[in-house]
C-alpha cells in the first residue's frame, strides 16, 4: 500500500489543476487572499505596534511597566495558569470518555461540550453573575460565609475556563477516535494498571494533540474579553486582566498606554502561535514516519 | 492450560453475538475459531480473555462459566488472566522500539515481580530470536512490514509467558504469501511453546492448515467441532459443507436412503458434492439418477488440479476438480458435451439450515 499511496499521490499534485488559464486564476487567487490578508491582519498588528511605540521607546516601557499594568499581567498570567491545567486535565478526561466508551446519554455530553462555542461569551459571564452574585442563587450563602467570587479572581477564572473548556477535548476526540483502543487493550492483557497504560500508551500517542489543545487554550484564555468583563467588575489593579485593562485605558484615551498594554497581548498571541506552528511542524514531522501503520480506509 | 466454557450467551442490545455456546480447549491444543464475519468468533476471544463478559443467567438460563484448568475466571481482570491477545492490526506501541514493545509486559510488572534489566534485555533477546527477528530491535514500528509487525505482536504476547495465547485473525491484514508462510512458521512455534493457542479467523484454508481442531461457529452458535480432516470430509450440517470449501448442491434427484419397502416415496433432500467428488465421463451412457448431461464452459488447468466447469441440461451450474491424468485421459476441452456424476455426496435434509 506504501507505494501505491505515494504513487498516487504524486499524480495528484502534478496533474494541471485547471487548464491553460489557471495561471491567471491561480495568480488572481494567490492576489486576493494576500491582500485580504494585508488589510484585516498584517495592518491592524502593524499599526499596534506602531502606535505603541509613537511615544518613544521610553513611553511604552513606562507604560508596561506601570502598577495597574503590571498587576493586569499578573492577574492573566494567574488565571491561565489555574484555568489551562484544570481544563486539560477535564479535557482529556472528557476525550477519553467519548472516544473509548458507549454510555447513554454520550450525544448529550457532545453537545454540552460545544456549548461555549456556540453561547456568546457575555452570556457565560451574565450566567456566573446570576449564580454567584450578591443577587445569585448563592449569593446569600457565599455572603454568610465571607466567599467572594463575583468581581474577584474566582469569577475571572470560572469564566475563562467556561470559555475555554472546549478546546482540548475538541482536539483530542477525532485523534483518539482514529487510533482506536487495540493498543491500550493490548497493554492491559499485558498486565499494565489503568495508570500504567494511561502514562506508558494513551499519553505518548496523544501528546502532540494535547499539546495543541492546551495551547488554544491558553491563547483563548489569556485573550477573554467577553465573559471576563461582566464578571470582573474592572477594579483597576486588582480585577483588571489584560484585555480589560486595554479598554479601561482606551476609554481614558491614554492611547500610547493602551496600544502599549494591547501590544503585549499580541506578543504573547504572536509567541503562542510560534509554539503552535513549531508543535505543527512536529507533529508533521512524527505523522509522516507514523502514517505506514495506518490501515487504509482508516479515518484520520 | 485447559478452557473451559459452558452456557456463553452475548447480546449487543437486541442482536445476539453468541448464543448458548459451549467449548472445551485442551491444554497444549492449537484450536481455531473459524466462520464468517458476525459469527460471534472474535466476540468469544474477547470473553475469554476478559475483554467482554458472558450475559449473566436469566431464569431458565444457567449461569455462564469461563474455566482455565477447572478454575473459574469470570470475576478476574483481564491483566489477572495471564492472556497473551494479539490484535488483528498488530496493536503495536507505536512510539516504542520493537525492544521495548516485547519488554512492555515485563517492564509494568510491579517493583517485586519485574525481572532485573538485563534480564529483560536477554528475554527479549530471545524472543527475538524466536520470531526470527533478530536485529531489528530498535526499528519502530512503523519501519516494519506487515509480516513483522505481526511476529512483533506475538513475541510481545509471549513476552509474560502467558498460559494461553489469544489470535484474532492474526494474518488477515496480510497478503497471501505472507500468510502461508506465516502459518507454517505459527505451526512450528506452537509445537515448540504447546502454549494452549485460540485462533480466530475467516479463512477456511487457515483453520484447517493450522489448527489441531476446528469450531466452525455460524450466526452465535456452533456448527460443529472437530478435527480439519473431519469437518471437511464429514459436515455436520449443510453450512459447514459450504463453508469449508466448494460445493455443488443439487436441488433435486436426490433421495435419502433406498426407497422404503411399503412403496411410499424416500424424503427428499439436497445433495451436497465436492467439486472433487465429481467425475466427467463422455462415453455414451444414458442420463439417470446420478448422471446429468451437460456442456463445459470453463476449463483452468493452472493448479494442482484441474478445475472444469459445466452447465447441466437442467442450466444447474457444476464445478468439477479432476487430476490431470484423469484430464488428459478424458481429452475433453471447453464446448464438448459430456456426463458429469457424482461419485460420493452428503445428503442435509432440504431446508435443514444454512
Amino acid at each position: 500500500m506504501g507505494p501505491a499511496n505515494t504513487h498516487h499521490a504524486r499524480e495528484s499534485t502534478q496533474r494541471p489543476v485547471g487548464g491553460e488559464e489557471s495561471l491567471i486564476v491561480r495568480c488572481g487567487l494567490i492576489a486576493i487572499a494576500i491582500a485580504f490578508l494585508a488589510v484585516v491582519l498584517f495592518l491592524p498588528l502593524t499599526l499596534v505596534f506602531t502606535y505603541a511605540l509613537q511615544g518613544g521607546v521610553r513611553a511604552y516601557a513606562l507604560a508596561v511597566t506601570e502598577p495597574d499594568t503590571r498587576s493586569a499581567i499578573w492577574l492573566t498570567l494567574l488565571t491561565a495558569l489555574i484555568a489551562v491545567p484544570i481544563n486539560t486535565v477535564f479535557g482529556v478526561a472528557a476525550a477519553w470518555a467519548i472516544a473509548r466508551f458507549e454510555f447513554p446519554g454520550k450525544g448529550v455530553l457532545i453537545t454540552l461540550i460545544d456549548v461555549p462555542f456556540a453561547v456568546s461569551p457575555v452570556i457565560a459571564g451574565l450566567l456566573f453573575v446570576l449564580l454567584f452574585g450578591a443577587r445569585g442563587w448563592f449569593g446569600d450563602v457565599l455572603r454568610e460565609h465571607d466567599v467572594q467570587i463575583i468581581f474577584a479572581l474566582p469569577g475571572i477564572v470560572l469564566a475563562t475556563m467556561f470559555v475555554t473548556f472546549p478546546f482540548v477535548a475538541r482536539e483530542l476526540i477525532p485523534l483518539m477516535q482514529a487510533q482506536g483502543s487495540d493498543e491500550e487493550l493490548s497493554a492491559i492483557t499485558l498486565g499494565a494498571s489503568g495508570w500504567q497504560m494511561f502514562l506508558r500508551v494513551t499519553l505518548p500517542n496523544i501528546k502532540w494533540g494535547l499539546f495543541y489543545g492546551v495551547i488554544l487554550t491558553t491563547a483563548r484564555a489569556m485573550g477573554e474579553f467577553g465573559a471576563v468583563s461582566v464578571v470582573s467588575g474592572h477594579i483597576r489593579g486588582e480585577t483588571n486582566t489584560l484585555p480589560l485593562h486595554v479598554e479601561v485605558l482606551y476609554n481614558d484615551y491614554q492611547m500610547t498606554a493602551a496600544f502599549a498594554v494591547a501590544s503585549l497581548l499580541t506578543l504573547f498571541a504572536l509567541a503562542t502561535l510560534g509554539v503552535k506552528a513549531l508543535i505543527e511542524w512536529a507533529t508533521a514531522k512524527a505523522d509522516a514516519s507514523e502514517s505506514e501503520r495506518f490501515e487504509p480506509g482508516v479515518q484520520r | 492450560m485447559s478452557i473451559a466454557l459452558r452456557n456463553i450467551h452475548k447480546s449487543f442490545g437486541a442482536y445476539p453475538a453468541l448464543s448458548d455456546v459451549s467449548l472445551d480447549v485442551h491444554a497444549g491444543e492449537l484450536v481455531a475459531l473459524l466462520g464468517p464475519s458476525g459469527s460471534g468468533k472474535t466476540t468469544l476471544l474477547r470473553i475469554i480473555a476478559g475483554l467482554e463478559s458472558p450475559d449473566p443467567g436469566v431464569a431458565g438460563r444457567p449461569e455462564p462459566e469461563v474455566r482455565f484448568d477447572g478454575r473459574s475466571i469470570i470475576g478476574t481482570s483481564v491483566s489477572g488472566r495471564g492472556v497473551g491477545f494479539v490484535f488483528q492490526h498488530y496493536a503495536l506501541f507505536r512510539h516504542m522500539s520493537v525492544c521495548e514493545n516485547i519488554a512492555f509486559g515485563l517492564r509494568v510488572r510491579p517493583r517485586k515481580a519485574r525481572p532485573a534489566e538485563a534480564d529483560i534485555r536477554a528475554r527479549v533477546r530471545e524472543l527475538l530470536g524466536l520470531v526470527q527477528l533478530e536485529g531489528l530491535a530498535q526499528r519502530m514500528p512503523h519501519e516494519l512490514s506487515g509480516g513483522q509487525r505481526q511476529r512483533v505482536a506475538l513475541a510481545r504476547a509471549l513476552a509474560v509467558e502467558p498460559r494461553v495465547l489469544l489470535l484474532d485473525e492474526p494474518f488477515g491484514a496480510l497478503d497471501a504469501r505472507v500468510r502461508a508462510d506465516l502459518r507454517a512458521w505459527l505451526r512450528s512455534l506452537h509445537a515448540k511453546m504447546k502454549v494452549t493457542t485460540i485462533l480466530v479467523t475467516h479463512d477456511q484454508e487457515e483453520a484447517l492448515e493450522v489448527a489441531d481442531r476446528v469450531v466452525v461457529l455460524n450466526k452465535g452458535r456452533i456448527e460443529q467441532i472437530g478435527p480439519p480432516a473431519d469437518v471437511y470430509h464429514a459436515p455436520a450440517t449443510p453450512f459447514v459443507c459450504t463453508f469449508l470449501g466448494r460445493v455443488n448442491i443439487f436441488s433435486h434427484r436426490a433421495t435419502l436412503g433406498e426407497p422404503a419397502a411399503d412403496g411410499a416415496g424416500p424424503p427428499a433432500g439436497l445433495r451436497y458434492v465436492r467439486p472433487h467428488e465429481m467425475d466427467i465421463m463422455t462415453d455414451g451412457l444414458d442420463a439417470d439418477n446420478d448422471r446429468m448431461h451437460g456442456t463445459i464452459t470453463h476449463v483452468n488447468a493452472a493448479g494442482p488440479v484441474v478445475r472444469v466447469e459445466l452447465r447441466t441440461d437442467d442450466l444447474e451450474r457444476v464445478m468439477v476438480d479432476l487430476t490431470h491424468e484423469r484430464f488428459r485421459m478424458l481429452g475433453v476441452a471447453r464446448g464438448d458435451r459430456v456426463l458429469v456424476a457424482p461419485r460420493d455426496a452428503r445428503v442435509f435434509q432440504d431446508g435443514a439450515g444454512i
